[in-house]
């Protein structure tokens, strides 16, 4: 049987008429793909509620019956729309076709769930029961195609025959399921889960029964012997007494063996959870120690970011303080000198002509003082052109020209002072040895620059560097992190949860110890009163005894060829599953080996190994999940028709998958089941994954996009929600 | 009379229109050491005073002898005088170029009365302001031709090295 299409009406998000919300389906692989909230996960209870009248709960984990979902159900827009005497309605409805049928005659069904409400009372709160008049229960209905239109089918029992030639209630588990339903729907450790699934495959109660039938048996031959033995009993309360101690230590040997299983399976339980702590302790200290060179890397990176941002806000502050402003100076520089020293050369010829006008009065100073004779006197003499002193006249130049010189010399004394007005030599020797102690930064500059240039350029280097380093360690605490399972806080606990658990171990041995020791006491005391039965006073009938011993041991053999067929099961399912997961993981070269249920007590727990059945590696969480869908599918393949007649209806069954085992699990569903409707969110944002989907996996059907249609500023107020779906395949 | 007292005192001008230039390229006053130095960086200031920026200037104008006098005194500028300007030495090599572009005869210089002293620190004081004008002036051009930015740290150190002494 397939699913052909289902159409929803006001079904919580999906508001509206059914032919706004159908979704048409063919056989191979159908996906429904949305972001989380955007309804996926209603529409798996929509598939629910119509088949089974309930909805799962992800907070309490269970399911529902409409009778409890009651006014949920029905969506916000409808509830708000309604007044006062409108009776709104719910309804889902599914199409079917037996695709094994040849007839065209009762080969296509529709079926119909139906759940009514009517407004009694306008409430603000439109979820508030008092407003409404509820159906107390949903009705179902069902059509049946006769030749060409579908008819109203009234036979009794018809929809819930429908229903199961849809999903057998013992494979409806392995068939419709949730993700998060996965962990719990095949527990390994728990014999009953395993139990139930073999029982899906072969009816292993049959052995239960002989089991019971056996012990029964056996019971009654057991009975009729010791019966036997009290009436041949030469003291009957001796015998009595003796029987009643072999109860009580019988008793007490079969308690003491519960207690024994109990014990064992918690060592055992202790042993395995410090294997597998063992196996982490070495990827916990690998993450710490990655953890830690990434902190190191992180603040080396720090320091030299810090480095190269101080460096390079201060490399204009260089234009000053190394002087770099200085380099096309040195022309100017040049100049200066060249004043400077013009400026010096003049300075130092006033000098040496005031120096030689010197040295001249120095000579004159020695024959005459300085204003002798006066000046007056000598003003006089060269006017009346004749000497005072030996009066003569001044015919001759020599004599006259040596009196002027006197005046002169008077004049050029009474007149000197400084050699100019100002002497501003001491402001160009500063501004001249400030151009010269900086000629050379002028001249360096370039050098300078470029250095601090090469500065920066080796701390960006660095700084890449060292941010590749972080980026390359950080990949490599992730991906360890994501193979192992670990984080920093688990990785950080790991080490005294394994000396916690080899504690706890150790105790559970100690007691294990005791427990088997008290056993072994009480057998000693069961055999020492077998071996000391009271006297009789004849022998016990040989076929009593014969009875007895047949008996037993058929209880025996009953026990271990139900283990044994027991067994024989989980290696089937065990190599079925082998290839389903292989066929999931092909893309994933990571995964090897090959996964074995190992008997643990009454659980089988899977390990990974290698040909020689040695275990290769402690198995992660993402890879129990996906043994655990393999398992799924090897009790819906190994079921034999189940390819021709089951769907696969799933939500999330992906959400704990890296990409490659997406993409494996999809392709496997096509040679698993005939027709599956997975709901994801892994396509959604993902486009590679998606278009990897559309274009690479076999045997796809119908692919739809499903996205709410309020803005996100609106998703607080739910009254005008719908769901708007794109078929995209 | 101390020539640098006398250059010390005087606050040179800019010309109004590279004011926009001047506040974009630098602060006003740097308040805070560090302060000014962060935020100058990430205000895509490169100098932290105006007076760094028109020394800077100073010597662009210089380095391609391009002295342009402020014609209109309503057309300048002033801010702080020079005595304030940082560092010292780069301030006093910049005194020595100025005198060195001069006309100033340093040897007449020393003959003149005061108001002629004075008169020649006034000539040289206009000298420095006409570099200044023209290394902004140069940098305006740049600016206008998208050649000077805010995305590059290093243009005004690129710069030093574009620009070549011309004679």
């Amino acid at each position: 049987m397939i699913i052909k299409s289902i159409s929803l009406q006001d079904f919580q998000c999906y508001s509206g008429v059914h032919e706004n919300n159908k979704f048409e389906f063919e056989k191979g692989l159908n996906v429904i793909i949305g972001d989380n909230g955007s309804g996926k996960s209603k529409l798996y209870d929509a598939f629910n509620w119509i088949l089974y009248d309930r909805v799962f709960d992800s907070n309490s984990r269970g399911f529902f019956p409409t009778s409890t979902i009651r006014i949920n159900l029905f969506s916000d827009k409808a509830k708000k729309g309604a007044n006062v005497g409108d009776t709104i309605t719910v309804e889902v409805k599914l199409h079917l076709e037996n695709n094994l049928s040849s007839s065209s005659i009762g080969n296509e069904y529709f079926l119909y769930r139906t759940y009514t409400a009517k407004r009694k009372e306008l409430i603000e709160d439109y979820n508030d029961l008092k407003g409404w008049e509820l159906s107390h229960i949903s009705t179902e209905k069902v059509e049946t195609k006769d030749v060409l239109h579908f008819k109203l089918d009234n036979s009794p029992g018809i929809f819930d025959k429908v229903r199961k030639m849809l999903v057998p209630d013992d494979m409806m588990p392995y068939l419709w399921f949730q993700g998060e339903q996965v962990d719990s729907l095949i527990d390994f450790k728990k014999e009953e889960s395993l139990t139930k699934a073999i029982n899906a495959l072969s009816d292993i109660t049959v052995y239960d029964d002989i089991i019971l039938v056996a012990e029964k048996v056996k019971d009654q031959a057991n009975s009729m012997y010791e019966k036997e033995q009290s009436g041949l009993s030469k003291n009957k309360s001796e015998f009595d007494n003796w029987k009643t101690s072999k109860d009580k230590v019988e008793g007490k040997i079969k308690k003491e063996r519960e207690v024994i299983i109990e014990l064992t399976e918690q060592v055992e339980q202790s042993s395995e959870k410090i294997n597998t702590l063992l196996g982490r302790i070495e990827d916990s200290e690998r993450v710490l120690t990655l953890n830690s060179n990434l902190q190191a890397e992180k603040e080396r990176s720090s320091t030299v970011s810090e480095n190269l941002k101080s460096v390079t806000q201060n490399f204009n502050k260089n234009i000053f303080s190394k002087k770099w402003i200085l380099r096309n100076t040195l022309p100017i520089w040049d100049e200066f000198e060249s004043k400077r020293k013009n400026y010096q050369d003049k300075r130092e010829d006033i000098v040496t002509s005031r120096k030689a006008e010197r040295q001249i009065e120095e000579a004159q100073k020695m024959r005459l003082p300085v204003n002798i004779p006066n000046r007056k006197h000598l003003e006089d003499m060269i006017q009346e052109n004749k000497c005072f002193v030996c009066d003569r006249e001044l015919d001759e130049e020599h004599a006259k020209n040596h009196v002027i010189a006197l005046l002169e010399r008077a004049k050029n004394i009474s007149s000197r002072g400084p050699l100019t007005k100002y002497n501003f030599s001491d402001f160009f020797e500063r501004l001249y040895n400030i151009g010269f102690n900086n000629e050379s930064a002028a001249k360096s500059a370039d050098d300078s620059v470029n250095r601090e240039i090469e500065k920066i350029q080796k701390l960006e280097n660095e700084k890449r560097r060292l941010s590749e380093n972080v980026d390359a360690v950080v990949q490599q605490l992730e991906s360890l992190m994501q193979l192992s399972s670990l984080d920093l806080f688990t990785s950080k606990g790991i080490e005294s949860a394994f000396r916690s658990t080899e504690k706890t171990k150790d105790t559970w041995q100690e007691q294990l110890t005791l427990s088997k020791s008290r056993l072994k006491n009480f057998e000693d005391e069961l055999n020492s009163l077998n071996q000391n039965p009271p006297e009789l006073k004849g022998e016990v009938q040989q076929q009593t005894i014969q009875r007895k011993e047949l008996f037993n041991d058929f209880y025996l053999v009953a026990k271990s060829t139900r283990e044994s067929v027991y067994d024989k099961q989980i290696r089937k399912i065990e190599a079925e599953a082998n290839k389903h997961f292989h066929a999931m993981t092909s893309d994933n070269s990571s995964v090897q080996g090959r996964i074995i249920l190992e008997k643990r007590g009454s659980a089988y727990l899977p390990k990974n190994v290698n040909s020689e059945g040695i275990e290769m590696s402690s198995i992660n969480d993402s890879n129990i999940i996906l043994i655990k869908l393999a398992t799924i599918m090897a009790i819906v393949s190994m079921r034999g028709n189940s390819r021709e007649t089951f769907p696969l209806i799933t939500d999330a069954p992906t959400s704990k998958f890296s990409d490659n085992y997406t993409i494996g699990f999809c392709n496997t569903l096509g040679s698993i089941y005939a027709q599956s409707i997975i709901m994801s969110y892994d396509f959604f944002h993902n486009e590679a994954l998606k278009k990897t989907l559309l274009e690479n996996v076999k045997n796809v059907g119908a692919v739809y996009i499903i996205e709410p249609n309020t803005k996100e500023d609106n998703r607080e107020n739910r009254d005008t929600l719908a769901t708007y779906k794109t078929r995209i395949k | 009379m101390d020539l640098f007292e006398e250059i010390g005192k005087k606050r040179p001008k800019y010309a109004l229109k590279y004011q926009k230039l001047m506040e974009s390229f630098a602060r006003k006053g740097a308040v805070d050491q560090k302060e000014a130095q962060e935020s100058s960086y990430d205000l895509g200031k490169f100098f932290n005073t105006q007076y760094e920026l028109y020394i800077y200037a100073t010597f662009l104008g210089l380095s391609i002898d391009n002295p342009l006098p402020i014609e209109n005194a309503e057309d300048g500028k002033g801010f702080i005088e020079v005595r304030s300007w940082k560092p010292d030495d780069v301030v006093n090599y910049l005194i020595m170029c100025v005198f060195a572009k001069s006309k100033i005869d340093f040897n007449d210089l020393e003959d003149m009365d005061e108001m002629g002293v004075q008169r020649e620190m006034r000539a040289f004081s206009k000298l420095l302001e006409a570099y200044a004008n023209g290394g902004l002036d140069y940098l305006n051009g740049l600016l206008n031709k998208g050649e000077l930015s805010f995305d590059d740290d290093y243009c005004f150190v690129k710069l030093l090295k574009e620009v070549d002494t011309k004679d």
